[in-house]
């Protein structure tokens, strides 16, 4: 039986070795490409056709492996795509089923192994975790915040101002000052500024495109 | 009884007593026509006026006739002759008249809108307000703006013109000044306080009128002060989580570092547990321990992560190298990186579509810099396209970043494929 043709795409050398050991370790799967850029992740498949993609999303270049996943998906739609995170960043799992990844998984949190999780995507499975892993910010757990918390959030992190929070998401800039006094409320921080600090370190908020401009 | 019956002081009373309703009539008259209450009154107290200054003339001069001279003049005489009960009649329904009208005048002055009203409810206004004509006659002023062109302008408003022009050339007395923000024309007072001043055209009835209001705006202009103060600390605070982002990734890289290490550590740690039962009790797989072992050495020895961050270009060479693409380099790369990042782009879509239309194994990317632009032209050793080259999807998205970012692009389809970009030294 042909094995099945895996890149690996991370920009964490560890993280790829951990990977391909997992790989190394089983005979139905064969490494083909281990990329440490989700921007050339495309380049690769000018040679060789994967058939299976682990991209991780967030990379140390700036480039978006939601992005790559999504060039691939629309110019090889038969490669199927696990898209991996260590950050609890709610919304990368929403936007990889928006792209029609196959399946999701939390590097750190995730009770299953990677190779079970490949398994199951390989037998048509699409496997996703019920919500982003939870986490603690501040006095208030990951789960406290709202849809548009997190929204505002995730803006907030790219040091825009609060109007710029609004215009960006279509409300009103007393909207945002409300939600953010509730985050602060929640969290026991003193200052919007340890608010979006705090929430990126622990990558609950993460603004890929910011992080592509930096 | 006629008038002449009545006793000598008697008739001095009377004439006293008429001289004081003259003048109350009078000033009836006076205050009926600056309260605007009406024709209708205004006359009538006319009539009653001149119906009590006859009285009072007519007792005058009985008197002054009986105390000069001798016979008595017409008139005298005529009164003389009128019985003394008209007379009081007359006198008494003149002072009934007195007493009703003012509890009338009184009653309606106070529920009346009158000028004197006007005047005095503008005055209890917080902000100025003057109107005049377009020559400048003042036609209504308040306290509040005599008051600010005094303190402002050392005068009050004797002119609605001058004191539009006073503003507009911002002369004004020490501790003021006037400052414009736009349309706005702001006034600060030696006291603190700031005024909105405005001035508007207008025409009521047939006449222009000018009119020149000053708010008091005191309160807001500090809010704003306060908030501009708030705005620029925001900003900055807002440019310290910036700079904070960009460098939270070695932070986070660091953190998945961390755990990876703790996932080798735990994979060390069951080696070693599955070695040591091999060993006491030869229990195991030893092809696969030695497996397991090999595994973990090597990934202990390439656990040295690079910390020089590679460039975008670089990342793209050796990717280009990976799949047998050799890419050759003419000119020195701009070290900008607003540029580099496109110069990325475009040699990524080339080598995507050199390899995938033009089967190509080889890039040239030639690149010229002059004091103003740097040019960049991509060509491959690839087959000639057959057609013009149709820029879609990649393409698109490289045309729509360059010139986003003040550059041009032109794609060149024959004798040879070219891609050229033009951009703008940061």
């Amino acid at each position: 039986m042909n094995k099945i043709k895996v890149m690996i795409v991370d920009d964490q050398s560890i993280s790829r070795q951990l990977f391909e050991m997992y790989i190394k370790s089983s005979e139905k799967y064969e490494l083909i490409f281990s990329v440490a850029s989700a921007a050339v992740a495309d380049v690769y498949f000018l040679k060789q056709r994967a058939d299976l993609v682990i991209m991780d999303i967030l990379m140390n270049d700036s480039s978006n492996g939601l992005e790559a996943a999504e060039k691939i998906k629309n110019q090889y739609p038969c490669t199927k795509i696990i898209a991996v995170t260590s950050m609890p960043e709610y919304s990368w799992i929403q936007r990889a089923k928006e792209i029609g990844i196959e399946s999701f998984w939390y590097k750190e949190t995730d009770e299953g192994t990677l190779l079970d999780v490949m398994d199951r995507t390989m037998a048509g499975e699409s496997v996703y975790p019920d919500s982003a892993p939870s986490v603690k910010l501040g006095l208030a757990d990951s789960t406290e915040f709202t849809r548009r918390e997190l929204e505002i959030l995730r803006v907030i992190t790219t040091g825009a101002s609060n109007a710029a929070v609004g215009e960006f998401l279509g409300i009103s800039e007393n909207t945002v000052k409300s939600h953010v006094r509730n985050m602060l409320e929640k969290t026991g921080y003193k200052s919007r500024t340890e608010l979006a600090i705090k929430a990126r370190v622990i990558g609950l908020a993460i603004d890929l495109q910011d992080n592509e401009q930096t | 009884m006629l008038i002449s019956q009545l006793p000598f002081f008697i008739l001095q009373l009377m004439a006293i007593y008429t001289f004081i309703l003259s003048a109350f009539y009078l000033w009836c008259i006076i205050r009926s026509i600056n309260a605007g209450i009406g024709k209708m009154f205004c006359t009538i107290y006319i009539f009653l006026f001149a119906g009590s200054f006859v009285c009072m003339y007519g007792f005058d001069y009985i008197l002054r006739d009986i105390n000069v001279r001798y016979p008595f003049s017409a008139f005298s005489k005529w009164m003389l002759e009128m019985p003394a009960v008209v007379v009081f009649s007359a006198v008494m329904l003149l002072t009934a008249f007195a007493v009703i009208g003012q509890i009338i005048i009184s009653k309606r002055i106070v529920s009346m809108l009158t000028p004197a009203s006007l005047q005095e409810g503008l005055d209890l206004m917080p902000d100025g307000i003057a109107f005049g004509t377009e020559d400048g006659i003042p036609l209504l002023v308040n306290q509040k703006m005599q008051s600010i062109s005094t303190a402002a302008f050392g005068a009050g408003v004797l002119d609605t013109q001058l004191l539009g022009s006073r503003i507009s050339s911002g002369n004004t007395e020490d501790g003021c000044r006037i400052m414009h923000r736009g349309e706005g024309v702001f006034l600060h007072m030696a006291d603190g306080s700031v005024w909105d001043m405005r001035e508007h055209h207008t025409v009521m009835g047939n006449t222009e009128v000018c009119e020149h209001i000053a708010y008091n705006i005191t309160e807001q202009y500090q809010k704003s002060m306060e908030l501009t103060i708030r705005n620029k600390h925001l900003a900055a605070v807002n440019n310290k989580i910036r700079e904070y982002n960009k460098n939270i990734d070695s932070i986070i890289r660091d953190k998945e570092i961390l755990a990876a290490k703790i996932n080798l550590h735990d994979n060390i740690g069951r080696s070693l547990l599955v070695l040591r039962s091999y060993l006491s009790r030869n229990d195991g797989n030893r092809e696969q321990l030695i497996a397991l072992w090999q595994a973990v050495i090597s990934m202990l020895r390439n656990e040295s992560v690079s910390n020089e961050k590679e460039n975008s270009i670089s990342i793209l060479v050796k990717a280009a190298q990976d799949v047998g693409v050799k890419i050759c380099f003419d000119g020195e790369l701009p070290s900008y990186k607003k540029t580099e990042k496109i110069i990325s782009l475009a040699i990524h879509e080339s080598l995507i579509n050199a390899v995938k239309y033009a089967g190509s194994d080889e890039l040239l990317i030639k690149m010229k810099e002059n004091h103003k632009t740097v040019t960049v032209r991509i060509t491959n050793n690839g087959t000639v396209p057959e057609d013009t080259v149709v820029e879609k999807g990649g393409l698109k998205n490289l045309r729509r970043t360059v010139e986003l970012n003040g550059g041009s692009m032109r794609i060149i389809s024959k004798p040879v494929f070219v891609l050229e970009i033009v951009l703008e030294k940061e």
